[in-house]
């Protein structure tokens, strides 16, 4: 009986979306014997992880650039390092720029980093050190909870119960005054929370710039502090030796996870683009493609944002009500731009070598204000005239992308609304020139050396990408929107209240960023139910 | 000169007087100093022009709790109440959007908007009685533990287990939601009249120093509709004779129970004596022994200009310094020649005994927000103003009116410089056109203005950042205190020491509920050890 | 110019027939209508219900049209019965629960035609329904004021409208639904009898209802008399429908998650139809589908000194349950009435009894009267399913 019900389905489990987490997932699924499809809309694996031609024969990270925080068991269950990924040797540091030239230096070396903060403040150089331990202390309390799927605090069952006790234990590690200070640090602004530590408002930009990176958030905003311990959460889950920038782009990735994944013997198909989940009695039992074809499965696992899976693919009348209200009032406006450009030469930087410039990161974030001032006019529609700016030029150290004589400027831009008054078509050269305005400060001669450009408003994102509202994230890491509530208590396991659905994307716990965190642990609760259905 | 009592209070405040009448009918020998001519701290009365008087403090707040009233019989010392009959915003075309303190009757007033959002307007109530019922505890604090030991930031979770035995998972979550939710958001998602959701959110902001788009705002809804527990006693309304009248009853209280004010009696010192506090130093030289000292001045206030720095702990100055007193909130009194014609509202009407407001959309919130946070003089104010010489006519000459707007997001720290008269004339006039566009005949009728920033609340009535609610009420500060845990309890690091001010546990608005929150501990303390 | 009303109390389309003859001015509020409570004296209304026929004025009940393809799909989604059996002209008692399989409301489904319903209710659940129905081909109108509704009870119901030209309710079976008119004025008439007697439902134009009220006035006949609240709620306890708002709350509604109830809990678990797609509440009712109840909405009835509302019922001293409404049935000449019980207390091994204090002079007396429990219906006329067959 059990078998032949098992026959009516081509795949135990299909997989919506290729990008990281959808990837990490279906090989989780595949390396363990499930019969796995992995749909891709595009034609290509990768999501916002994607090495793509920003102009004409160059290479370019075309949406995220950077690695600082692939889960470790993602790199070992899978063992990525057999499937060639190479990071270039670089970009281990971030210089935080200063008009004046006077540039701060951050790196993972924490002394270091403290010795080139001394020379703007004693007081913060001494304060770091502080700052930093106690910050990676809460990051290994979140690191508990996000790690697995999040524990209940209702109904809670036995492995629940372990999560918390394990949860404790690390607080309990901190002092007695450190702890208190926990949950204020969780609930406090960025603004606020850096205050307490730091003077010198460069520092505090850079920290701040990482901390809201791609949400709508400002850091003003109560508890948006959130999302420095979230990023540090990552990276203490990370593997250290995935950082950076990898050769060939952020799209190297995403092709070793495909490669782990086929390996595995996942089936992946490109352009079948999902258009529908088919439900029978209740169940979702697989899938309905554009061109009008239907894939059945067992399991449904989708990596889309919530919005997109239980509001446009879910067939009305088939989840509850409080839920499908929760899920529309899910956000996830996106507020974070991607430009490209393409150089014919690397741009000289006021006060930085040559080596600094390709082997750095260069933030554009000179203070929380500044940061907070961009974010101001995303509220109505508008974008600012001083965006904040992260900047990487890979291609002197990754020859792959571009010719020798060609170079490639990524930049994540903050803040970009997803919607302006005018329409995009009509103000996006205007937002390319403001950016421009804002490097020539840095690097007066940048416009001389740019001979092309992309330009990935949250607007382009959502319809390249098919990603609601164009969040990098899938929904803002807020603390309304983590924890038991991304994306709902009803699905914080992964499992949704629909037989047969499971969410794998960043819009599930722990959150966004190249992490493959969700991917991993979805995966390992639907082979524990998969196990108990046997 | 030195006189000896049991408990000496800094403050004749709200919260001062409260603690100091309780104490005092406890039995213990009680006196309060106050720097001021009157007592009344932040919410004294000022006859600023002549037959006026402009109430400091003055928009419709939650009454005195019952249990307060009773206590302390202030209705026999001649405190009586106005209660709020509704809550308007005009609009521009004309006419009128009132809330109600009935919820049944509000729900009819919007069914002429929205048949939609009139439910959702009873469901929001239910919303909110829920969020009461899950807050309680954490606003209960640890009143009960008397040892000084660190919080365990997991104590609340603990709380939450036993709430979802009594309440149901999904609705404690929800409530957990609802606690950290922005305003803006929570109320996009239950209705679709803008007007409406500016309405709530207008008045709910007062006082805060965020923007109804920050996170954590959607809790002061539930604060400014009165919603929680200890707010469920009394209802929202004005006090007769203004907030001094209230205070002068509470002094009244306090002599009836043979405690005494001193005025004019500033304080420059807290006398410390083996970590212990022994009495205070006043700035004339008198000195005054006390076996307990209590302060009604805010955190930082307290500790940093009553005592000798280098008599506390430098981490303690710290936390004191980290204590947020971004003041938000500003006043401007008008006295009015007559009463002004609106249009919207007749002479008559009930929606005069309320507090009214112009902004539109939660946008022109966050806008009015955005300036306060940008340090710049707000280019479109948010006000909420009322006329209580309609409803109490000890303010001004009969046929005369004092009008009171507050300005909600006004910054006491201005990029382009201080305040100066120029600059508050031009926010005056700012002020008066926007009422003007409602009232025609408006202009003709002032007689006089004065506009009180956040910076001349601080210097007339020594509130830190002139915040009047001695802090922001901001979760990080308000429900978990991590830095000042046994502060919000009252109880001071240093012996013998207590805080009674509205920053101390429950927190802000005119409720008197940390005065008689602070009494209590503080004669349980005092009461003398039994020993089994 | 100030065009917003304060809010008050509307008027029913039938105010100034109903106000004319409320001698005793009494009104009660419902759903912001002003009604009549009483007209002169209950008793001579209940038993006009009972004996000859009342008529009632509806307005009060929340009326909500739902039309479009997907009408039938949406409300099986949105209710726990099978919606998409019901035949045409017929009605049911529908519930729709919420996802935790809690009940937000009930009411009298219509259907009409296949994709035009009519739904009844006593609470407004607008949102809800609206909230429900996106992604359906449907629209849900809250069309309350447009219509106005007068309930007919009574052994001579069927002769009171067949009087006034309604020829066609003679073989109207009950639960049957048609469209009809009087004197070309649109009618729509459902044989649904809150009070367990014969009895029908008719709705007309707002503006045809002192119409529709001054022709069943006109052709009274012996014993026919206007019927207010009280009256048409001392029946409706005594058929043992629970009234939401009363005898449960709705789970959209409740301040504590725990006073939320199950359909199992209302006992209409046969309300409840798995076979069919899914609808809200389903996966949470499907779990709670085999536990016992923790307590039951249960009918009691005792002999007593007076009709206790909210009082505790115990056994051996302890508390067990609580009434929700309790009337003076005149029919059973007993007290009658609601009450929640723990299952546990039911099976009738323990006596029951309900404690109440009397204020008697200067002393409340503690009272304590055995009560019994058993199913919520305490009484039905034998009119109420009978139907005459039709002379071919």
């Amino acid at each position: 009986m059990k078998r032949s019900q098992r026959d009516l389905h081509q795949y135990d489990i299909a997989v919506i979306g290729a990008g990281h987490n959808g990837l990490v997932c279906a090989a989780m699924l595949a390396k363990s014997g499930k019969r796995v499809v992995l749909l891709e809309a595009r034609q290509k694996i990768g999501g916002l992880c994607v090495t793509e031609e920003i102009a004409e024969d160059v290479q370019g990270s075309v949406c995220a650039h950077l690695v600082h925080g692939l889960n470790k068991r993602v790199v070992s269950d899978l063992r990525l390092s057999k499937h060639g990924i190479t990071f270039a040797d670089g970009f281990q540091s971030t210089i935080a720029l200063n008009e004046d030239g006077q540039h701060l230096t951050l790196t993972r070396d924490v002394a270091e980093t403290k010795n080139n903060i001394a020379s703007f403040s004693t007081s913060d150089a001494n304060n770091y050190l502080k700052f930093d331990e106690r910050l990676s202390a809460f990051a290994r309390v979140l690191s508990v909870l996000a790690d697995e799927p999040m524990p209940s605090i209702v109904h809670a069952a036995k492995g629940d119960e372990r999560q918390w006790h394990k949860a404790r234990q690390a607080l309990a590690k901190l002092p007695a005054d450190q702890s208190a200070d926990f949950l204020h640090a969780l609930s406090s602004s960025l603004a606020d929370f850096l205050d307490d530590y730091f003077e010198t408002d460069l520092l505090k930009g850079a920290l701040a710039h990482d901390a809201v990176m791609g949400n709508a958030l400002g850091p003003r905003s109560p508890g948006s502090t959130l999302g420095l311990l979230y990023r540090r959460t990552t990276e203490l889950l990370g593997d250290p030796h995935y950082f950076g920038h990898p050769i060939g782009g952020i799209g190297a990735i995403s092709d070793a996870l495909g490669k782990a994944a086929l390996e595995a013997g996942a089936d992946i198909r490109l352009g079948a683009d999902v258009t529908g989940l088919n439900v029978i009695d209740g169940s979702v039992v697989g899938v309905t493609l554009e061109d009008g074809q239907t894939i059945s499965a067992r399991a449904v696992v989708s990596s889309l944002d919530p919005r997109k899976t239980f509001l446009s693919l879910l067939p009305a009348g088939t989840a509850d009500l409080r839920f499908l209200r929760k899920m529309r009032h899910w956000r996830c406006e996106g507020a974070a731009a991607k430009v490209n450009f393409a150089l014919d030469a690397i741009p000289e930087f006021v006060g930085l070598s040559e080596e600094e410039v390709t082997r750095s990161r260069l933030l554009i974030c000179p203070s929380t204000d500044y940061l907070e001032f961009a974010f101001n006019h995303t509220k109505y529609e508008e974008f600012s005239d001083y965006p904040a700016l992260e900047i990487v030029i890979p291609t002197a150290l990754d020859p792959t992308l571009a010719e020798p004589d060609q170079h490639v400027m990524s930049i994540l831009v903050h803040y970009c609304p997803l919607h302006v008054k005018e329409g995009w078509n009509k103000v996006r050269d205007r937002f390319v020139e403001r950016i421009i305005r804002v490097l020539t400060t840095f690097a007066p001669d940048i416009a001389d050396v740019i001979t092309a450009g992309q330009v990935l408003t949250p607007a382009d994102i959502a319809q390249d990408f098919g990603l609601t509202g164009g969040h990098w994230h899938h929904g803002d890491l807020s603390l309304d929107q983590s924890f038991f509530f991304r994306p709902d208590a009803a699905a914080m396991h992964y499992e949704t209240p629909v037989p047969g659905l499971y969410v794998c994307g960043a819009g599930s716990h722990p959150g966004g960023s190249l992490t493959g965190t969700p991917g991993h642990n979805a995966a390992q609760v639907i082979l524990t139910r998969e196990k108990e259905r046997a | 000169m030195t006189q000896q009592v049991d408990v000496a209070i800094i403050g004749a405040g709200l919260n001062g007087l409260t603690a100091a009448a309780y104490l005092a009918k406890g039995g213990h020998r009680v006196v309060v100093l106050e720097r001021g001519d009157r007592v009344g701290g932040a919410a004294a009365n000022r006859e600023v022009f002549p037959g006026y008087v402009y109430p400091t403090a003055g928009y419709a707040s939650q009454m005195v709790h019952a249990s307060i009233m009773h206590d302390l019989e202030l209705g026999r010392h001649g405190l009586a109440f106005v209660p709020a009959r509704a809550n308007v915003t005009l609009s521009s075309d004309g006419d009128n959007l009132a809330t109600y303190p009935d919820v049944e009757k509000t729900i009819r007033a919007i069914q002429h908007l929205s048949l939609r959002d009139a439910e959702a307007y009873g469901q929001m109530t239910v919303k909110l009685r829920r969020f009461a019922a899950f807050a309680q505890p954490f606003l209960e604090a640890e009143r009960e533990t008397s040892k000084r030991r660190a919080p365990d930031p997991f104590a609340p979770f603990e709380r939450i287990q036993k709430l979802v035995d009594a309440q149901g998972a999904e609705e404690m979550l929800d409530c957990l939601r609802w606690s950290v939710e922005s305003l803006g958001h929570a109320l996009d998602g239950w209705f679709e009249v803008p007007a409406l959701k500016a309405h709530l959110a207008g008045r709910a902001l007062l006082g805060a120093s965020l923007g109804p788009y920050s996170a954590t705002t959607a809790p002061l809804l539930s604060k400014s509709l009165g919603f929680f527990a200890h707010q469920q006693s009394g209802g929202i309304g004005y006090v007769r004779g203004g907030a001094g009248a209230l205070c002068e009853s509470l002094m009244k209280a306090l002599w009836s129970y043979g405690g005494d004010v001193r005025l004019e009696a500033k304080v420059s010192d807290i006398r410390l004596k083996d970590g212990n506090a022994t009495g205070v130093v006043l700035d004339r030289g008198d000195e005054i022994e006390a076996s307990t000292v209590v302060s009604s001045l805010d955190v930082k206030q307290t500790f940093l200009t009553l005592f000798d720095l280098k008599s506390l702990q430098q981490t303690f100055i710290d936390k004191v310094l980290k204590v947020k007193t971004r003041g938000a909130l500003g006043k401007m009194s008008i006295a009015l020649d007559a009463l002004p014609r609106f249009p919207a509202i007749p002479p008559a009407s009930p929606l005069w005994v309320g507090d009214w407001q112009l902004t539109p959309t939660l946008l022109d919130l966050e806008r009015a927000f955005d300036d306060w946070k940008n340090k710049i003089a707000p280019q479109q104010p948010h006000i909420v103003f009322n006329t209580p010489s309609v409803f109490d006519s000890t303010l001004a000459p009969p046929g005369k009116h004092v009008m009171l707007v507050f300005i909600q997001y006004l910054t006491d720290e201005l990029l382009e410089g201080p305040w100066d008269d120029q600059k508050k004339e031009a926010l005056c006039q700012k002020v008066v056109d926007q009422i003007a566009e409602h009232s025609p005949g408006f202009k003709d009728l002032i007689l006089h203005t004065e506009l009180q920033t956040p910076g001349d609340l601080e210097d007339m009535f020594g509130l830190s950042g002139g915040h009047i609610f001695h802090g922001e009420a901001s979760p990080d500060q308000l429900l978990t205190h991590s830095a000042f845990s046994n502060v919000a309890e009252h109880r001071a690091p240093i012996g013998n020491l207590y805080l009674c001010g509205s920053g101390c546990h429950p927190a802000g608005g005119l409720l008197a509920m940390s005065g008689q929150s602070a009494a209590k501990v503080i004669e349980a303390d005092l009461a003398p050890r039994r020993w089994l | 110019m100030n065009t917003r009303p304060s809010p008050s109390m509307s008027p029913t389309p039938f105010h100034l027939r109903t106000a004319r003859l409320c001698l005793s001015n009494a009104w009660v509020g419902q759903n912001g209508w002003t009604k009549v409570d009483f007209y002169t004296d209950v008793l001579e209304e209940y038993w006009a219900l009972r004996n000859g026929a009342g008529i009632h004025d509806l307005t009060g009940l929340l009326h909500y049209r739902i039309v479009g393809a997907d009408a039938s799909s949406f409300l099986d989604y949105l209710t726990t019965v099978n919606v998409g059996m019901m035949p045409e002209r017929t009605a049911r008692h529908v519930l729709w629960c919420d996802d935790q399989g809690h009940v937000v409301g009930d009411g009298i489904l219509y259907r009409l035609k296949p994709d035009e319903f009519r739904l009844f209710t006593q609470q407004s659940s607008y949102l809800w329904f609206a909230d429900a129905s996106v992604g359906f081909a449907t629209v849900v109108e809250d069309v309350s004021r447009n219509f106005g509704g007068l309930a007919i009870q009574g052994p001579d119901a069927r002769n009171v409208l067949q009087a006034v030209g309604l020829t066609d309710v003679a073989a109207m079976a009950p639960m049957e639904v048609v469209e009809t008119t009087i004197q070309n004025v649109p009618v729509l008439v459902g044989r649904v009898s809150s009070g367990a007697e014969l009895g029908y439902e008719l709705f007309v134009d707002a503006n045809d209802a002192p119409f529709l009220w001054d022709e069943l006035a006109h052709h009274r006949i012996l014993l026919t008399s206007p019927v207010g609240v009280s009256a048409f709620h001392t029946a409706m306890v005594e058929a043992g429908h629970p009234r939401l708002g009363f005898d449960f709350l709705s789970s959209e509604t409740t301040i504590r998650g725990r006073r939320s109830v199950t359909p199992m809990e209302l006992d209409m678990n046969h309300r409840v139809d798995f076979n069919k797609p899914h609808f809200i509440g389903r996966r949470a009712l499907e779990q709670k589908w085999t536990a016992p109840p923790h307590q039951k909405l249960c009918g009691i009835t005792y002999d007593g000194p007076g009709a206790f509302s909210g009082c505790p019922i115990r056994s051996k001293g302890t508390d067990v349950g609580a009434t929700t409404s309790i009337v003076w049935s005149p029919k059973l000449a007993r007290h009658v009435g609601l009450a929640w019980i723990l299952t546990s207390a039911m099976s009738g091994a323990e006596p029951l009894e309900l404690h109440a204090h009397i204020a008697d002079e200067l002393k409340a007396e503690p009272v304590s009267v055995p009560v019994s429990v058993g199913p919520r219906r305490h009484y039905r006329s034998a009119t109420f399913l009978e139907t005459p067959v039709a002379v071919a």
